[in-house]
């Protein structure tokens, strides 16, 4: 039998326009909301959300409950949530899809969180480029308002909260959540050091959350159901269900919803997404987002779940699967990968600024046919700063590239020996080293 | 008082990089609580809790390299120059932003670290063009040192190096991003410390570069300051760019003539040339920690001027020449000075010496006039029209004013100006306030025009030109109420029939305003109060300080010893000239002056009415400078016999019957006193220029000539002289009781015209600005300043210029409108010696009238 979907929150989607609040509610929304207001107090919040086992689907993974456990009580400084939704990694397109099609599942979380930390004010941080869905989101909060669900004495307790639709300008590293309060800041979205983490000096250096719109989607149900329905889904350490954008060369791509672990990366890619078009075969597999070490076609009968897909060498990060079958040139594919990097590298700190212009510029040469003998020990040697960075772009494109570069050494090597120059004219005007003698 | 300096050279190599010097403020003080032991390269160090490693290791004496790291700036952490190692962490750290933890095991020379700072310093350099041979960085560069030190002899870099244009950025610094390793320092500065965010990275990631908007000129007061930081050769000094290299120069310690903050600079100086080529900031914690403006920086060409005189000139057929063959200019002076004496007395013989002279020689200058010539007409203050001997100022100091501002700014939390453009004033004091601001301190501002802090003061009252009294009687008035002191007894005379509302409205201030100023004062903790010299040395002076002390007395800033007032002065020794006695009634240390003599305005009168036969202007250009340029030309033309000694032929020499050419100030020995009264030594860099001579030799030569038994005084021995002389013997507080004071009673209606203010300008265009060509590109246009209101009326036209029109003259100058400028009122700030803007105010006049030109 073919695997097939769970879906949680893609539940009876309606896919010719966003849900509005009356049809939402009529599904049961809000009333998550309603009762943990009314029932409970936010520290049970943050308990159900720490039992249900739910974990960061922005990428890292962490567990959302001790997340939130991290936000100092005694502060006498305002507390913030921020919703991350400057999705923009390659292959991953969860986000809008909820916020498409289901906004208010967003805004109920973001209130649902920002009730758990204690916060008075929830930005919802949205990309740029997201300006129809930003609207949507906007025309939503205006819903939720004027049905007292946002603002203040939200359902009629002594509750408030603000929630604020601001849009991002266009730049990947505004998704970096330090990064992202940056720009909130309405400072250029420099990422900060860590520590200290945003939970204690975030927005405005206040305590601060920021969580994924899948996360924040994931609540409303917890709140509804119960944490031990949403731990009864997936497995002991990966719980609940997991958004699924499958992208490349498959026949059919899109959001899936799978229940996590419950379902391999195989089945994901052939049951799902129809496979990959007739007379190809899979090369390779990104898992998790375009920073995620890259699986070999071998590699695909890992459960789709954190723990085995990290035990497989690589990382579920988004859960965004891009598959890449034998057409695909990995050089080529690395290089294509290097200069999103270096395009989105925020340019703050050395290694990034320099490694990925250097990297894309020996990527380059390896793919025009320039390449050096030298060039895959270079760029051995321009990985080893992978840790010294600020935030982790550089490592998000160390990770993959370093991974195709094991995993297809040949390729590599066939294209470097392909650009070798005759080294008898070295230094010669028109030779492709001659900038070596300069 | 401190012992002078005694040839202290400073290596340029042995001094420390500017990202080396010096800590601000310590960082994360709200953790400075519980102690914090940690192992550092296995020694043992115990700091307090939120200190760095970098901190922490610079304690034990060991060096962590970093670029973008500078103490007093933020922390960011993005050279990763710095980074360490620490046990069980996975990771490196940045030791500038990581605080030490209890128990930390950190290596900072293990072979991790070592090769993360080998790393990061070939990535750094893939770029760089190494162009060091034509750097100006070169020899001083941290590039070049780390280079040596951590870096690794060679680079895998294969690929062209990026390229960026090249931005021109003013007169003073020159942007080579080329070089730039986008450490932020620059951008740091300009935005935390000197409060005006002109230079910012644009673009990201590789093409990331430094640049202001539009890519405009900078056009901050401190924007110099980046040069010192920049670690690499990407901010250089435009001025000195190219004219030396580092290892040629010789730097000595010593103190800016500009202002009366008296920053502590180095000269840089080139022996073999005989020139000045670069001033530096020289940290002091108590004056200007690590910077300074940028007029003291690159205002010091006009010392290298080829238009310097290098002999004695002489008065022949009308025109100074030099003297003839064979002739003893000194001698020619004491003959016609003792002939004057002898026929008229000693009366007839006045001196007048510019207050940026060294205490030594403004000592001698009134020994030399009282006992060596017997006049009493001596004085200093020749920017502005007294009539009295006595003014503001030297009244605070027989009150017990405690003039300190530069300290007292310092740690004040609430800082209180009157009448004072602060910026354009005391840069350097205006940078501290910023910082103060930064730290939560708040900032109340009362000036009669559009001044620099109307944006940045939490409460900013403009009152009428001339009213600070006015204004003050309110305000005191107010204070007493908020503070619920109860009315002084001795001020009820005062306030007799006083009409506040009334009074307010006379000074132009809204009542309503004056209620939230006072409030704001009455509630302040830790507050400083700072008088401007507009407002103290006015017709009101006396009694404004009278009023303000009052006010510094019901705040309760005042003790036993002094009263929490400070009065600002401008010149870089003013206060030295005060205490060295350059006053006609009082002499050193504030003594009674023997004998009495005239002050400026009374010199000048009597010249003018022929009473007064000879004047001798040491380092002033009287003619431009003095407000009354009527009477000071009329003075000049009537005396019999003008000596000036100066540095450049200006308007007043060209009116002397002798001009003798002096040194400047790099090539000078002696102190300064500044505005909080510390007396600062500036050693001498360069010999005077051949044919030049000190105003200390020059002083001597002509007692001697006297017969004046002087022995040859070098500048320690008049300083161990007048440091027994003319320390002030200062009363303690004074203020048994609050001090009555007048409050005008008639309303000063204006009678036609507009009326005319003058103010301070840092970039304005005096005589040493004109010679020195960096100041001079950046100095502003000279401009009219009028209220819309007027510029409606008059019908102007921003397309031509105005003429300004007084019964004393015409200047041709463009206008700008100006929403700031009080209807009614034309405000031309700066000294434009090439104008002569005090045409206009001649003979007490400040009505002037406003065609457009060519009509």
């Amino acid at each position: 039998m073919a695997a097939s979907e769970t879906r949680v929150l893609l539940k009876d989607l309606d896919l010719t326009g966003p849900r509005d609040l009356d049809s939402y509610r009529r599904m049961g929304g809000y009333q998550g909301l309603a009762k943990c207001l009314r029932q409970f107090t936010p520290d049970r919040v943050i308990d159900e959300v720490k039992q249900s086992g739910l974990r960061g689907r922005g990428g890292a993974g962490f567990p959302t409950g001790v997340k939130w456990g991290f936000v100092p009580k005694t502060s006498p400084k305002p507390k913030y949530l921020v919703c991350n939704a400057d999705e923009g990694e390659p292959g991953t397109c969860k986000d809008r899809v909820l916020m498409q099609y289901n906004p208010h599942s967003v805004i109920e979380g973001c209130l649902i969180a920002a009730y758990a930390i204690a916060a008075h004010h929830a930005f919802i941080y949205i990309r740029g480029e997201f300006s129809e869905i930003a609207e949507i989101l906007e025309r939503a909060v205006q819903e939720a308002y004027r049905a007292h669900l946002a603002g203040t004495n939200i359902l009629g307790t002594q509750y408030s909260c603000e929630i604020i639709v601001y849009r991002g300008a266009g730049a990947y590293i505004c998704g970096e959540e330090s990064g992202l309060l940056t720009s909130l800041e309405g400072k250029r979205g420099n990422p900060r050091n860590k520590p200290p983490f945003p939970a204690v000096e975030g927005l405005y250096r206040a305590p601060t959350v920021v969580n994924n719109v899948e996360t924040l989607a994931c609540l409303p149900s917890i709140m509804r159901n119960g944490a031990a329905w949403y731990a009864s889904l997936g497995t002991e350490k990966s719980k609940g269900t997991k958004l699924v954008p499958v992208s490349g060369h498959v026949r059919k791509p899109g959001v899936y919803e799978i229940e996590l672990g419950k379902i391999t990366l195989r089945e994901i890619i052939a049951d799902l997404a129809r496979g990959v078009r007739e007379g190809h075969t899979i090369k390779a597999v990104i898992p998790g987002g375009s920073s995620s070490p890259i699986l070999s076609a071998d590699q695909l009968d890992v459960p789709f779940d954190y723990e085995s897909v990290a035990a497989a060498g690589s990382m579920l990060g988004s859960g965004a699967i891009v598959v890449l079958d034998n057409t695909v040139d990995m050089v080529e594919f690395a290089l294509r990968l290097a200069k999103f990097y270096a395009h989105e590298s925020c340019g703050q700190c050395t290694p990034c600024r320099e490694g990925t212009r250097w990297l894309v510029e020996i990527l380059n040469a390896i793919h025009e046919g320039r390449g050096h003998p030298d060039d895959l020990e270079t760029i051995q040697k321009l990985f080893e700063t992978e840790l010294t960075s600020i935030c982790l772009l550089w490592s998000a494109v160390v990770m993959p590239v370093r991974a195709l570069i094991e995993k297809f050494p040949e390729e590599f090597r066939t294209a470097i020996a392909r650009g070798t120059p005759d080294f008898s004219r070295m230094g010669q005007p028109g030779s492709p080293v001659s900038v070596l003698a300069e | 008082m401190k012992d002078p300096h005694r040839g202290t050279v400073i290596h340029p190599r042995a001094r420390p990089f500017a990202g080396d010097a010096y800590a601000e403020e310590p960082k994360r003080p709200e953790s400075f609580r519980k102690p914090v032991t940690a192992t550092i390269d296995g020694q043992s160090v115990t700091v307090e809790a939120g200190t760095t490693i970098l901190q922490a290791a610079q304690i034990l004496g060991i060096y962590i390299p970093h670029y973008c790291y500078h103490p007093a700036l933020s922390i960011v952490a993005s050279c990763r120059l710095c980074l360490v190692e620490v046990e069980k962490s996975p990771k490196l750290v940045p030791s500038c932003s990581t605080p030490v933890g209890e128990g930390q095991v950190i290596f900072t020379r293990s072979d991790k670290a070592k090769r993360a700072r080998e790393q990061q310093m070939q990535l750094l350099l893939i770029n760089h063009p190494l162009d060091c041979p034509v750097c100006d960085q070169g020899g001083h560069c941290q590039l070049q040192r780390y280079s040596m030190d951590y870096g690794t002899d060679d680079s895998r870099y294969r690929f062209p190096k990026r390229t960026f244009p090249k931005p021109n950025l003013g007169p003073f610094i020159d942007l080579e991003r080329n070089r730039c390793i986008l450490c932020t320092r620059c951008v740091r500065f300009l935005e935390e410390i000197a409060g005006n965010a002109e230079l910012a990275v644009m673009k990201r990631g590789n093409d990331s570069l430094i640049g202001t908007f539009l890519e405009r000129p900078l056009h901050g007061e401190f924007s110099g300051n980046t040069i010192d930081l920049c670690p690499v050769g990407s901010l250089t000094d435009k001025v000195f760019r190219f004219r030396a290299r580092i290892w040629e120069l010789e730097a000595k310690p010593s103190v800016c003539p500009h202002c009366a903050v008296g920053c502590n600079i180095l000269l840089d100086s080139r022996r073999r040339t005989h020139e000045l080529l670069r001033i530096t900031p020289r940290t002091n914690p108590d004056v200007n920690g690590p910077w300074i403006c940028d007029k003291g920086r690159f205002g010091f060409d006009f010392v290298n001027s080829r238009l310097r005189v290098r002999s004695p000139l002489v008065k022949r057929d009308g025109e100074l020449k030099p003297p003839a063959d064979g002739m003893d200019v000194i001698e020619y002076i004491v003959a016609q000075w003792k002939a004057i004496r002898d026929r008229h007395g000693p009366g007839a013989l006045a001196g007048l010496i510019s207050p940026r002279k060294t205490n030594e020689s403004l000592y001698l200058f009134q020994r030399f006039f009282r006992k060596v010539i017997g006049s009493g007409n001596i004085d200093h203050r020749m920017d502005r029209v007294g009539l009295e001997d006595e003014d503001g100022y030297l009244y605070s100091i027989r009150i017990g004013a405690r003039n300190d501002p530069v300290g007292e700014v310092r740690k004040a939390e609430t800082i209180f100006i009157l009448g004072s453009d602060l910026p354009n004033e005391l840069p350097i004091l205006n940078l501290q306030i910023r910082q103060r601001l930064r730290h939560g301190a708040t900032l109340l501002v009362a000036h009669h025009q559009g001044g620099s802090y109307r944006d940045l003061a939490a409460r900013y009252c403009a009152y009428h030109p001339g009213a600070e009294m006015d204004f003050l009687a309110v305000l005191f008035f107010l204070l007493v109420q908020e503070k619920n002191v109860g009315f002084p007894g001795s001020l009820i005379e005062t306030y007799r029939d006083f009409n506040s509302a009334a009074v307010a409205n006379r000074c132009g201030v809204a009542m309503e305003a004056l209620q939230n100023l006072a409030r704001a004062l009455a509630n302040a903790s830790n507050a400083t109060l700072l008088l401007g010299e507009e407002a103290w040395a006015g017709a009101d002076g006396i009694q404004t300080v009278r009023a303000f002390a009052d006010m510094a007395r019901a705040m309760g800033l005042f003790n036993e010893n002094d009263v929490g007032i400070n009065l600002l002065l401008r010149h870089s020794n003013s206060r030295g000239a005060i205490e060295m006695g350059v006053l006609p009634h009082l002499g050193p240390g504030l003594s009674p002056a023997d004998p009495k003599g005239k002050n400026t305005h009374r010199i000048l009168q009597a010249a003018a009415h022929g009473e007064l036969k000879s004047l001798f202007i040491l380092g002033e250009d009287l003619i431009a400078r003095y407000p009354d340029r009527a009477l000071a030309e009329d003075a000049l033309k009537r005396a019999d016999f003008v000596v000036v000694a100066d540095t450049f032929v200006h308007d007043t020499a060209r009116a002397a019957h002798v001009f003798l050419p002096i040194a400047t100030f790099d090539e000078i020995q002696g102190s300064y006193t500044n505005v909080s009264g510390k007396i600062q030594q500036a050693e001498r860099v360069l010999v005077p220029l051949s044919g030049t001579a000190t105003p200390l030799q020059l002083l001597q030569a002509l007692a001697r000539r006297f017969g004046a038994e002087w022995d040859t005084l070098t500048p320690p021995a008049v300083f161990d002289i007048l440091r027994r002389e003319s320390h002030p013997a200062l009363p303690p507080n004074k203020m048994a009781d609050y001090l009555p004071f007048q409050i005008r009673t008639e309303n000063t209606e204006p009678v036609e015209g507009l009326c005319l203010q003058r103010g301070p300008l840092l970039f304005d265009r005096t005589g040493d600005v004109i010679r020195t060509p960096a100041l001079s590109a950046r100095s502003q246009p000279c401009t009219a300043r009028l209220s819309p209101e007027d510029v409606g009326t008059l019908g102007l036209s921003a397309e031509n210029s105005i003429v300004v029109e007084s019964p004393g003259g015409r200047v041709t100058i463009p206008f700008i409108m100006d929403k700031n400028t009080p209807s009614g009122s034309v405000v031309i700030l700066g000294e434009y010696d090439d104008l002569g803007i005090n045409r206009l105010t001649s003979r007490g006049n400040s009505r002037v009238r406003i065609i457009q030109e060519g009509e």
